[in-house]
């Protein structure tokens, strides 16, 4: 009886998710301007396992370009990538909008803002602190967006705080604009963390965001089913038992969350939020209990790709990771639009 | 199961849609609910359903449905919307396992009982060859029946149908209506339902309520409701009452002096 579904996920994809992941990160650990060989690389890997010791032919040097640079950074991507395509999986089933991203709500802008304010000095933070700052402001975005959503006479359906979002990014974006005008010498600054990338990427970037990560992603992930049944409206959902608003701000506070804690330490990534569930979508099934588990380790597989381009493509110079994206993504999305029935958007 | 509405008033923001309905709905019975356009008559259904604020009580074989939480009105009452709405990408089996949703745990899966309640009634409705087809790929007699079963899952004794037939031809009108009869019967369902066609729900429901501007202006036997004045009255319509082999009503709408086929 349980092949005739499609609302589960199949162990086969399950599979090829982790195996490609797993592939890419290697790839990934392999390129770059230093030669490693693969099979030190393997050798190193499996002594970072505890109660492991195998010799390895890496030089001192070798070894900490390995642990301390590429290591750190692939993990990064992955987390980053991982949490962009969830959340913006998970948007699109709370609001029944294919074109909802992870930064629908303001987190973007919020985050924009917090950044520029930490970069240009005005509230007299030193850029170390720019990742809380970031983190604050994609968060009081999201609060303010959700207050103004639901102050709004119109009610509290999705469409009220979609164009709450509209217009609290157009706010935070205007006075960002306007401190990044004031302070002209931080432009380049501002403009290079607005593009995103994974340069400053350690392993204390990591510690940041692993906890929020862990738990955003998590309790989304969870949700799947949920947003499947949510995925016949509003009015249905709640006839056959689903508490619809708690469930959309519970999806949304923690998506938002997880967002808000990559954005801080990445930058604004464009578009995975929306190219890879789609992609997810098109081959494997719109059952967010696919989507949701596929999109994380595709997203995650996707940003470490998009990575080692942007730091291969123009060697030794580095692209920004927005610009890589966006350059794939772009196009993407005009397939997918070409793709779509009417029905579907 | 025993419906008692009393004194039920609800809307839209200000818009007051029903005003004071009180209605007694016995268990096991068919209701046809029958009115023009916006006399309040899936507004009703909406508030039996609970899915919309109101004032007054509704009690199901007495226990007041307001204090109730969603998943309990769910298990109490299963709702079939006009146009349902079929996601994309989602197949049969899927879309009628959505009606076990209030038997099962906020972050749990379907059990294995979960799937065999589907199965049998996709058996039932005579749709499991349809169980693998996308929702969105149905026929619109596939499409009700679908929805039908899905309300089945919910194993609701309480069933509220939005025009059941409103976008079916007139076979499908009968084969669908016949169905629910049957359900009905063999599952001591309580069904109210709105209808547009006159002749069919007569033929159908055990009694019918007329609504008007929000207000139940008859309600009765067929007989009773389906007048030429009271339809002329509420409708604006201008009809003649026929009657079919078993003394049923036949609404038959009358063109003055042009509708005996004269050219």
């Amino acid at each position: 009886m349980e092949e005739s579904r499609s609302g589960y996920l199949p162990f086969g994809w399950l599979v090829a998710g982790l195996l490609t992941l797993i592939a890419v990160g290697l790839f990934s650990i392999l390129s770059g301007p230093i030669d490693l060989a693969a099979t030190d690389v393997f050798r190193e890997l499996m002594n970072q396992i505890p109660g492991v010791s195998v010799e390895s032919n890496l030089s001192e040097l070798q070894s900490a370009i390995l642990t301390d640079i590429r290591l750190p950074r692939v993990i990064l991507g992955m987390i980053v990538g991982g949490t962009l395509a969830v959340a913006g999986g998970a948007y699109q089933g709370v609001f029944r909008n294919p074109l909802a991203d992870p930064w629908l709500l303001g987190v973007a802008a919020g985050a924009g803002l917090g950044a520029t304010l930490a970069i240009s000095g005005i509230v007299n933070l030193s850029s170390a602190l720019l990742p809380p700052a970031a983190f604050i402001g994609a968060l009081g975005a999201v609060a303010l967006t959700y207050f103004v959503g639901y102050s709004l006479r119109a009610g509290r359906t999705a469409t009220t705080l979609i164009l709450a979002g509209v217009a609290v990014a157009s706010f935070l974006t205007a006075l960002q604009t306007y401190v990044q005008q004031q302070n002209s010498e931080t432009l380049r600054e501002v403009y290079s963390w607005i593009l995103g990338g994974l340069q400053t990427a350690s392993w204390r970037e990591v510690r940041l965001v692993l906890p929020y990560v862990v738990v955003s992603v998590g309790i989304v992930l969870f949700h799947g089913r949920l947003l499947d049944v949510m995925s016949v409206g509003d009015e249905e959902a709640s006839a056959l038992g689903i508490n619809v608003s708690r469930v959309r701000l519970t999806v949304v506070i923690f998506a938002s969350l997880g967002t808000a804690a990559v954005v801080a330490v990445s930058g604004l990534i464009g578009f995975v939020g929306i190219i890879v569930p789609h992609t997810v979508r098109l081959i494997a099934g719109s059952s967010y209990r696919r989507l949701l588990v596929l999109s994380t380790l595709f997203g995650a597989a996707f940003l470490v790709l998009a990575d080692v381009a942007a730091r291969t493509v123009a060697a030794p110079a580095e692209l920004p990771l927005g610009v890589i994206t966006a350059f794939t993504g772009a196009p993407f999305f005009a397939m997918i639009l070409r793709r779509a029935k009417g029905g579907a958007l | 199961m025993n419906v008692s509405i009393t004194a039920v008033s609800a809307g839209y923001g200000a818009r007051v849609v029903l005003n004071e309905i009180s209605l007694e709905v016995p268990g096991g019975s068919w209701l046809g609910i029958i009115g023009p356009n916006g006399a309040g008559k899936s507004t009703l259904l909406r508030a039996v359903a609970r899915l919309l604020p109101y004032d007054g009580s509704i009690v199901f074989d007495g226990e007041e449905i307001g204090t109730l939480d969603r998943r309990s009105v769910a298990r109490s009452v299963a709702y079939v919307p006009q146009s349902p709405i079929f996601p994309e990408g989602m197949n049969v089996t899927d879309f009628v396992l959505l009606g076990r949703t209030p038997y099962i745990s906020h972050f749990g899966t379907e059990s294995k009982r979960d799937l065999e309640i589907v199965f049998d009634v996709l058996t039932t409705l005579d749709l499991i060859e349809f169980r693998e087809r996308p929702v969105t790929t149905l026929s619109g007699g596939e499409a009700q029946r679908v929805a039908l079963a899905r309300a089945l899952a919910q194993q609701a004794p309480l069933v509220l149908l939005d025009e059941p037939t409103a976008a079916l031809d007139v076979g499908h009108q009968q084969d669908v209506l016949d169905l629910i009869d049957e359900l009905r019967r063999t599952q001591q369902l309580t069904v109210m339902s709105t209808m547009h066609d006159l002749t069919l729900v007569g033929q159908f429901a055990d009694s019918l309520v007329l609504l008007s501007n929000g207000v139940v202006v008859a309600e009765g036997g067929a007989s009773d409701v389906l007048t030429a004045a009271t339809i002329n009255e509420h409708y604006g319509a201008n009809v003649r009452i026929l009657r079919d082999d078993v003394g049923n009503p036949v609404v038959v709408p009358w063109r003055n002096g042009r509708s005996r086929g004269s050219l």
